[in-house]
């Protein structure tokens, strides 16, 4: 009997693991072009950091994920394919999440504005052998975040973002954030989340290399296909493979050109990189 | 052996005669024009052969086309007498990093440079050149032209194993704000760029219709490809008539391991496909509609026609505007445009109830009104104006 759980139960639970995960729901303000851009944002931290958490998950572990909600309002935020949860203020709650459908998991502000000024990630999973990484992308008008966060009603028909970014920053930053710059070698199996947080469809388009449409929370019939360029809807995450055949240092940006400046200046916005070494 | 030695030998010419060598020389230019389906000429930037035709003139929009065979070790020269820097990004053939055009990565072409670009064309299929220096600005200023490269085989057909056609046409999308393009000194925060005039190969509206190349011949049981690029700013929908059968076969160069039946088909700017027409009717006056979508909840702002075996502009299906109006476009979808921030935009019901008003802006959204007549007010520096504006 000994020997039955030593060989059989033992092996299986170290696959399965149970993995438990704080993020906290917080105010603060991030800077674009010298203008303050007040936003909420998840972070792993009690207080707010400009860096955004982005949470990674084994495609085998089972991930307790626990929301605080230091916000002065209640939020309700939709975990895709699970359920909606709604955690009052000063409050937290608890979710427990598969990864073994190698499936991400997309999670917003069910409000369309409160995603708008930030409440949007994605939890990520990852294989072995297979670097991941999220890009976050969002736009903003400045002033509009300013009467969300007043708690005002805001008229978006006349949205006119002026701040384009990825995981929360532009383009300058992008250059050495460790979830944003893409860094691998040739022959690497690469696999790129892309979530749109934003109001706007931002058209991706990789410099140097094809990659493939792995899959799309959306009904997305790129699935299979090796592009250079493509779509992402707001609310899609979309998850494409790169393997790199050649080396070098190349951009990936939106080609929506409207969204690589930063308050109406080039270059700026949404600009990745991808550094592949040989 | 000797035989052996000979089949060697001529299985190395063979080959080396397929790979070729092609080779460009192009100027960089910033003194190009651009004639509007309005008659108006307005300034643009782009590229032009650098021979005795390229020279003479001002470059238009777009650029030559630059074709090339599968495998061809690609050499473009490209020599800058401009004021300013430029590059150009070979967008979708995945070249080095020295050759991606990128001035932060790789270099920019300064007033007075040469440079030579290199690189071998990977796989049969669609693809674009473009500058890549301030490019919100400097793609829009015209400095873009289609890259197409055939299959080693043969040039009637798609990719190497794919289907074979009788004609090809090329479309390639942009827009471009006239007033952005009058005077490039004059334009806005890039991120309010607006287009006045969105085009296909340069061309819109009648200017589609004006000649022969972009009328498409869509003969009975016979296939037609098309190339469909987009480089501008707005998703370009296509619409195919109901009597055409359009399969769509490749997109960024790349062959599709499920062609598919295509009704309508959004390019998103960047993308390229490779569209087969067929029809088992003989065709005359019908027309592909093609929308053009912003990117914000994808609100119509224009529309062009592509004739198929016509020479008829569909006046009957579209009221062309050529009158110079404050806003643009009207009729519209979705959001009417005016050249400059305007203190306060109005929008009247006929009966002149207020429906909605913008303040400290360029435009105003109908998106949310029924199809119908409204009458839009604001102030044009000197007066109050009232003008119609239909919503479709």
């Amino acid at each position: 009997m000994k020997w039955f759980l030593a060989f059989f139960i033992f092996p299986l639970l170290g696959f399965s693991t149970q993995v438990s995960q704080t993020i906290y729901l917080n105010q603060g303000t991030l800077v674009f072009d010298n203008q303050p851009c007040p936003v909420y944002q998840f972070n792993f931290s009690t207080t707010f950091d400009t860096a955004e958490a982005i949470i990674k998950i084994n495609t085998r572990d089972t991930l307790n994920l626990i929301v605080k909600n230091n916000l002065a309002e209640a939020h309700t935020i939709a975990f895709e394919n699970y359920r909606e949860i709604t955690i009052a203020p000063s409050s937290e709650e608890i979710i427990t999440l598969f990864a073994n459908q190698k499936k991400s998991i997309a999670f917003y502000d069910i409000e369309k504005k409160f995603r708008y000024v930030g409440i949007s990630s994605a939890i990520i999973f990852e294989t072995p052998n297979c670097a991941a990484f999220l890009w976050n992308l969002r736009e903003f008008d400045n002033l509009l975040n300013q009467e969300v966060l007043k708690g005002n009603n805001v008229d978006f028909s006349n949205y006119v973002p002026n701040v384009f970014t990825i995981n929360s920053i532009t383009h300058e930053a992008l250059m050495s954030n460790s979830m944003a710059e893409v860094k691998g070698q040739v022959g690497d199996s690469i696999r790129i989340h892309i979530l749109n947080s934003g109001l706007m469809i931002h058209a991706m388009h990789f410099h140097g290399y094809h990659v493939i449409i792995e899959s799309s929370n959306k009904q997305n019939e790129m699935i299979g296909w090796d592009k250079d360029s493509f779509p992402v809807d707001p609310k899609e995450l979309v998850t494409v493979v790169l393997i790199p055949h050649q080396p070098g240092m190349y951009p990936v940006h939106d080609h929506n050109l409207k969204a690589v400046t930063i308050g109406g200046n080039y270059p700026g916005g949404m600009i990745a990189m991808l550094k592949i070494a040989p | 052996m000797k035989r052996f030695l000979f089949s060697i030998a001529f299985l190395m010419i063979l080959l080396s005669a397929q790979a070729q060598k092609v080779t460009y020389q192009m100027l960089m230019r910033m003194d190009g024009s651009h004639k509007l389906y309005t008659g108006e000429i307005t300034n643009t930037w782009g590229f032009s052969f650098l021979n005795s035709e390229g020279s003479k003139g001002r470059p238009g929009i777009p650029a030559p086309t630059l074709t090339a065979t599968e495998g061809d070790t690609v050499v473009v020269t490209v020599y800058n007498p401009s004021d300013e820097g430029h590059t150009i990004h070979w967008h979708g053939l995945d070249v080095d990093q020295a050759n991606d055009g990128v001035p932060h990565t790789s270099q920019f072409v300064l007033h007075g440079d040469t440079f030579v670009y290199t690189f071998v064309a990977p796989h049969a299929g669609n693809y674009i050149y473009h500058c890549h220096v301030t490019t919100t600005l400097h793609l829009m200023m015209g400095m873009y032209g289609s890259f197409i490269v055939y299959p080693k085989s043969n040039k009637k057909m798609l990719f190497e194993g794919g289907p074979s056609f009788e004609n090809e046409y090329t479309f390639l999308g942009s827009e471009l704000n006239k007033n952005w393009t009058d005077d490039y000194m004059s334009g806005g925060a890039l991120n309010e760029f607006y287009p006045t005039h969105f085009m296909l190969s340069g061309k819109e509206k009648t200017q589609l219709f004006e000649d022969s190349t972009s009328i498409i011949n869509l003969q009975k049981g016979k296939n037609t490809l098309l190339r469909l690029l987009n480089i501008g700013f707005s998703i370009d929908k296509y619409t195919f008539p109901e009597d055409v059968i359009a399969v769509v076969y490749s997109s960024d160069g790349r062959a599709l391991k499920s062609p598919f039946l295509a009704k309508t088909l959004e390019l998103y700017p960047g993308e390229r496909y490779g569209v087969i027409l067929n029809s088992n009717k003989n065709i005359t006056n019908q027309y592909i509609t093609v929308d053009y979508l912003n990117m914000y909840e994808k609100q119509q702002e224009s529309r062009n026609y592509i004739g198929i075996n016509t020479t008829n502009f569909p006046t009957s299906l579209f009221e062309v505007n050529t009158s110079t109006e404050n806003f643009f476009p009207n009729p519209t979808s979705g959001i009417i445009y005016f050249e400059n921030i305007q203190q306060s935009i109005k929008l009247f019901d006929l009966a002149g109830k207020l429906l909605l008003e913008a303040k400290q802006s360029n435009f105003v959204s109908l998106k949310n009104l029924p199809n119908g007549v409204y009458l839009v007010e604001f102030e044009d520096g000197k007066e109050i104006l009232r003008k119609k504006v239909v919503k479709f």
